[in-house]
């Protein structure tokens, strides 16, 4: 069987395709939560909250915010798979361990588990990419670029990638489903909403910016917000870097620890 | 014996977890074409040793073949060749029976038209067939068990191996779960078999060993065993008052002056050979105990004489 390091490509795309199946068969039932929960916070704040902000960041509250939320929906369609979603597939299901006793490997498995979770993130880049043009639409405003409509499923790639690896170092490390609610909590709801999301960078004092900074939403936030401006990636080239960099030292250390937990 | 007649030969294996020696330095061949009973308390390294065979627990030291083939450099090959029952149900919910079989099959790369033969063809087989729709949940613990059996077999493995397959299913389910066993056996396939249900051991096994701390105790075919363990006959001192224990003690002291070989078990005492019978009459009669069985000595006497006199939690 063909490998690279170790992983045969084949095999990835069949546990890949177990997913896509239990995915394909509750689709209704998943459609609405990644849906849904941005579009309310595009219509809630960026209407709602954005009637009594003139502007923020050189445009109207609702363009402002709108890129923010594809980065937000990126980052969960990830997250949430590699996290809770894997955690119930290795501890509740043991999905895993079925598929460890076939030719597939462990490898195999955590592989597939990231491909998967990035294409959650893929589709839900896609689905809300869609949304917010149609909402732009009906509001007679261009909420994402053309180009950058087309960008945004390619960009969810590396930065799906990035938080899913995340997400599974947390799954390797993890010794209930309740305790993913502290990372939720610490880290991911406090980066939903100081990444440059809702407000700025700028507003923020200088030692906060720096925070910021080294955050992995603000990044994803700066390259979606340049996509939707019709910006393409230019001056992106730090966050590009930083996703880039970051992706495949979690993907490896997610994939090392989970394996241990595995194969034992 | 020659090579290509082995099934599973494991020389010098351990598995060590920190401190805790799961499996100390086992030599091992199973032959091919029988089913081999791996029988021990919990605890004894049977689980480990499964894990091993299929590449998920690596070896501390020592070697481990199936067929012929190193179980760490040719893993793929090896778990493309057999077919793992385990303990806990892992069937994936969210499918119907059918197609569980059918996503199973895409790992063995079976696909397509004759992967959808191969599961109605194995859910005939388990009886299933109307049940193929069904959804995982709304099958009985006896189904899924079957529906998981049906699932090993997906690729024809040449070594089928379970591990505690009847473990809290009803006697109808058991025995249907035994039917498939012996039939695959039948067909000249290998099975390595783990339980702590000593009949189910004795009716299915053709060779076994018993294993504790991770080391092999016994080796042979369950009448070999019974035999030069404990010989053929068994009579059981049940206790039955609060004094019955005393009444134990007398007769354990009696059974150790006729040499005689025996368990201690909570409320009973077990002793083996036919010099036991007439003590078995002196007592049929005493008001402290409750009764006096005489029977056929079994695997799990043989069991209770290796394995420290009861199992283990």
């Amino acid at each position: 069987m063909k490998e690279i390091f170790g992983v045969s490509p084949v095999m990835v795309h069949m546990v890949w395709r177990r997913h896509l199946d239990v995915w394909l068969r509750t689709w209704k039932t998943n459609l609405l939560p990644p849906l849904v929960e941005p579009m309310l916070y595009l219509l809630g704040f960026g209407f709602g909250v954005g009637a009594y902000i003139n502007q923020m960041g050189g445009v109207s509250y609702v363009e402002f915010i709108a890129p923010s939320i594809l980065a937000i929906s990126m980052m969960f369609g990830a997250f949430f798979e590699a996290t809770y979603s894997a955690f119930v597939r290795m501890y509740y299901q043991k999905t895993w361990q079925a598929i460890a006793a076939t030719p597939a490997s462990a490898n195999d498995v955590l592989v597939a588990e990231l491909v998967w979770a990035t294409t959650k993130s893929v589709v839900n880049a896609t689905m809300m990419t869609a949304a917010i043009t149609f909402v732009g639409y009906l509001v007679n405003m261009q909420l994402v670029s053309f180009s950058g409509a087309i960008m945004m499923p390619i960009v969810a790639v590396p930065i799906g990638m990035m938080f899913a690896g995340m997400g599974l170092i947390l799954t390797s490390h993890t010794p209930s489903i309740d305790w993913f609610n502290i990372p939720f909590f610490l880290l991911i709801n406090p980066m939903f909403i100081l990444a440059g999301t809702f407000f700025p960078l700028s507003e923020f004092p200088v030692v906060a910016q720096n925070i910021a900074y080294c955050l992995p939403l603000t990044h994803a936030a700066l390259i979606t917000r340049s996509l939707a401006y019709g910006d393409g990636l230019n001056g992106m080239f730090y966050s590009v870097a930083y996703i880039l960099i970051l992706m495949p030292v979690v993907v490896f250390v997610g994939i090392t620890r989970c394996r241990k937990r595995i194969v034992s | 014996m020659s090579e290509s007649s082995i099934a599973i030969s494991a020389r010098g294996l351990r598995k060590h977890f920190g401190d805790l020696v799961a499996v100390d330095g086992i030599d091992l061949d199973v032959e091919q074409g029988i089913c081999f009973g791996l029988l021990g308390p919990n605890g004894a390294g049977k689980t480990t040793m499964i894990r091993m065979l299929q590449a998920s627990s690596p070896l501390t030291s020592g070697s481990l073949e199936v067929f012929g083939m190193d179980v760490e450099k040719q893993s793929r090959e090896v778990r493309s060749r057999i077919g793992v029952i385990p303990q806990e149900d892992n069937l994936d919910p969210d499918f119907s029976s059918m197609f569980n079989l059918i996503v199973y099959a895409r790992y063995f790369g079976i696909h397509g038209t004759e992967a959808k033969k191969k599961a109605s063809d194995l859910l005939e087989l388990v009886g299933l067939t109307e049940k193929a729709n069904e959804k995982i949940t709304n099958l009985s613990g006896g189904m899924k068990r079957r529906l998981i059996v049906a699932r090993g077999l997906i690729n024809n493995p040449d070594l089928l191996i379970l591990d505690e397959p009847t473990t809290g299913l009803d006697p109808q389910a058991r025995h249907r779960v035994w039917d498939q066993i012996r039939s695959y056996r039948r067909s000249g396939n290998t099975i390595l078999l783990t339980t702590h249900y000593m009949d189910e051991a004795e009716l299915l096994c053709d060779d076994l060993a018993i294993v504790d701390g991770g080391k092999i105790l016994v080796r042979g075919s369950p009448k070999d065993l019974i035999l030069s363990t404990v010989g053929k006959e068994a009579v059981e001192f049940l206790a039955s008052y609060e004094d019955g224990g005393a009444t134990l003690d007398r007769i354990q002291i009696l059974i150790e002056d006729l040499g005689a070989k025996f368990s201690r078990i909570a409320d009973r005492i077990i002793a083996y050979g036919s010099g036991i019978h007439d003590l078995a009459d002196e007592f049929e009669t005493d008001i402290s105990i409750q009764d006096v069985i005489r029977r056929r000595a079994t695997l799990e006497d043989v069991f209770l004489q290796l394995t420290g006199r009861q199992l283990r939690e």
